[in-house]
């Protein structure tokens, strides 16, 4: 049901970016620039900074749009988050909800 | 290093010596006659240290060896907080325990005299050689030490410490600094860009300046800093201004909020740009003076000068330098000027990156995939990158820099992703920058995790 969601919005919300960058990154290249923060593979040592491993991809789409549109405020994830297409979060949303939650403890 | 030295460097291998070339030949590829080709790693530190276990995690049947001189690490990040007593200089030690036991990363512990890159072999200092299907060099950097008069390598090492690189300088300007006088003057002279490390002087400054009101507070920090700008600069200014008594500068005025403090003496920090004669031309290690391009000498009790940097001696002895830094392809981060040998960390042009530990792990991280990727005869991935830094203006006030980077194929450079990244708001609210202290705790934890362990 989650990823048959998720599919579903691949295919409808591919937008061409604002920053005119191809479409290709794959999730987990993306993921990896979030491990430095969040933790290798998304299983934060200090959860202070969210474990991003397991999360529903459903939340995180929804949580990353809301940082980038400014709805949800954080510290430095608005400015990150703006770096995004829909199709890349949602690659990340896949790759890190496949990804086990404990996977580094 | 002179041409001849570096030819003597590169071509170690090419007479006499070498063994019968099947035996070492190094394997292009899987299916051939050895099917475990070899990634070797020179240097051991963040970048290098994150190539090593990204590479293991993504295919542990791929040989990984890293070349370090050091068996223990010191991180430069977090070494500002040594100096104020709040870490200890052991705080910053990392072993490659986990590198090697849980990922099996191989480590030589010597030093690298000599590389072939014909034929793929790299000669160590205790003797033998190790040959490489593709070779990743992480080196880090190196200091200029001309340009100004009267400082050397020996007046950093005994008199005006640098403390850029951890360990025995952060301890020797830690000594001083608890040596100095209550009312005492310390002076941080920043490097001209690029340098490892961006807000790190000015993280310096600030942590000292909180450090100093406990416990010297007729202390001066007088920062003279050859460029009109720096990392962070206004949020930096700004958390000066609400906690150090800082007048800020009327060409940082601008999207500065209206409920900042003002004020009709220096405070605690002065900080003097290249455009009001913060550049300095000379030293005089004897009598604790530095003079400005306006010729103005100043005495002080401590004296930082952070000098300026280029790519670590390896690098140039390698042939691997145009200038002062390592020119690469991009997409791969190989080095434009020799095949098979990628270029990654402070020693890369990296373009719109800073000089960061955590692009320096990004990197690792695209330079791992991509090798993969080259071993298979496949092509290489599309990449992108990341910087996110944290600093503390005070152990409760921090501010943050972050950028999201990707590959402009019509330039090949590094670039930033337009509409995004940069440096925390000005307008934000106390408990926004009491959030990003919190997080800078955090972020240094995991970071380190992700790097070593």
């Amino acid at each position: 049901m989650r990823l048959g969601l998720l599919g579903f919005s691949i295919i409808a919300c591919v937008t061409i970016p604002a920053v005119g960058f191809s479409q290709s990154l794959g999730g987990a290249m993306l993921g990896n620039t979030c491990a430095g923060c969040h933790g290798t593979f998304g299983a934060a040592q200090n959860p202070k900074i969210p474990p991003l491993a397991g999360l529903d991809a459903i939340q995180f789409v929804s949580t990353m749009k809301a940082y980038r549109e400014g709805s949800q405020r954080g510290t430095i994830m608005n400015r990150v988050a703006r770096a995004y297409s829909d199709a890349e979060i949602e690659a990340m949303a896949e790759y890190f909800a496949n990804l086990p939650k404990h996977a580094n403890e | 290093m002179h041409n001849s030295n570096r030819r003597t460097f590169l071509k170690f291998l090419a007479a006499g010596s070498v063994m019968s070339s099947a035996s070492i030949a190094p394997s292009l590829g899987f299916g051939q006659s050895n099917p475990s080709p070899h990634v070797v790693i020179i240097g051991g530190g963040t970048g290098g240290a994150t190539a090593a276990k990204y590479l293991k995690m993504a295919d542990e049947t791929i040989r990984v060896t890293v070349i370090e001189a050091n068996r223990v690490y010191q991180r430069c990040y977090g070494s500002n907080e040594v100096l104020t007593g709040h870490s200890s200089i052991d705080d910053l030690a990392i072993t490659y325990d986990a590198l090697q036991g849980k990922y099996g990363v191989d480590f030589i512990f010597d030093m690298v005299i000599g590389v072939d890159p014909q034929t793929r072999q790299i000669a160590l200092k205790a003797g033998g050689k190790v040959a490489y299907d593709r070779l990743i060099v992480s080196p880090g950097i190196d200091f200029v030490w001309d340009g100004v008069d009267g400082y050397s390598k020996d007046v950093a090492q005994s008199v005006m410490p640098h403390s850029w690189k951890a360990g025995e300088q952060t301890m020797l300007l830690k000594r001083q600094i608890d040596a100095m006088p209550d009312n005492g003057t310390m002076i941080i002279v920043p490097p001209v860009n690029p340098y490892r490390c961006p807000p790190g002087p000015y993280e310096r400054a600030s942590l000292l300046a909180e450090h100093f009101q406990k416990v010297k507070p007729k202390a001066k920090i007088l920062v003279l800093d050859p460029k009109d700008g720096f990392a962070k600069d206004k949020p930096f200014m700004l958390g000066w201004n609400r906690l150090y008594d800082f007048q800020i500068p009327d060409m940082m005025m601008d999207g500065m909020p209206e409920d900042i403090n003002v004020y009709d003496k220096p405070g605690m920090i002065e900080w003097v740009p290249a455009s009001a004669g913060g550049k300095i031309t000379a030293v005089d290690a004897a009598a604790m003076t530095v003079t400005t391009e306006l010729g103005d000498t100043i005495h002080a009790d401590v004296i930082n000068i952070i000098p300026q940097q280029k790519a670590a001696k390896l690098a140039f002895d390698m042939d691997l330098v145009e200038g002062n830094w390592c020119p690469i392809n991009h997409l791969t981060m190989e080095s434009t000027r020799h095949p098979n040998i990628h270029v990654i960390g402070d020693s890369c042009v990296a373009d719109a990156m800073p000089k960061s530990g955590y692009s320096a792990n990004t990197q690792a991280k695209v330079v791992a995939a991509q090798i993969l990727h080259l071993l298979h005869d496949e092509e290489p991935q599309e990449p992108t990158w990341s910087n996110v830094c944290f600093s503390r203006v005070s152990s409760e006030y921090g501010v943050s820099v972050g950028g999201i980077y990707r590959l402009d194929h019509e330039t090949g450079k590094i670039v930033s992703t337009k509409g995004s990244g940069g440096v925390s708001p000005l307008d934000s609210s106390h408990q926004f920058n009491r959030l990003e202290a919190l997080y800078q705790e955090a972020w240094m934890e995991n970071f380190v995790a992700d790097t070593f362990g």
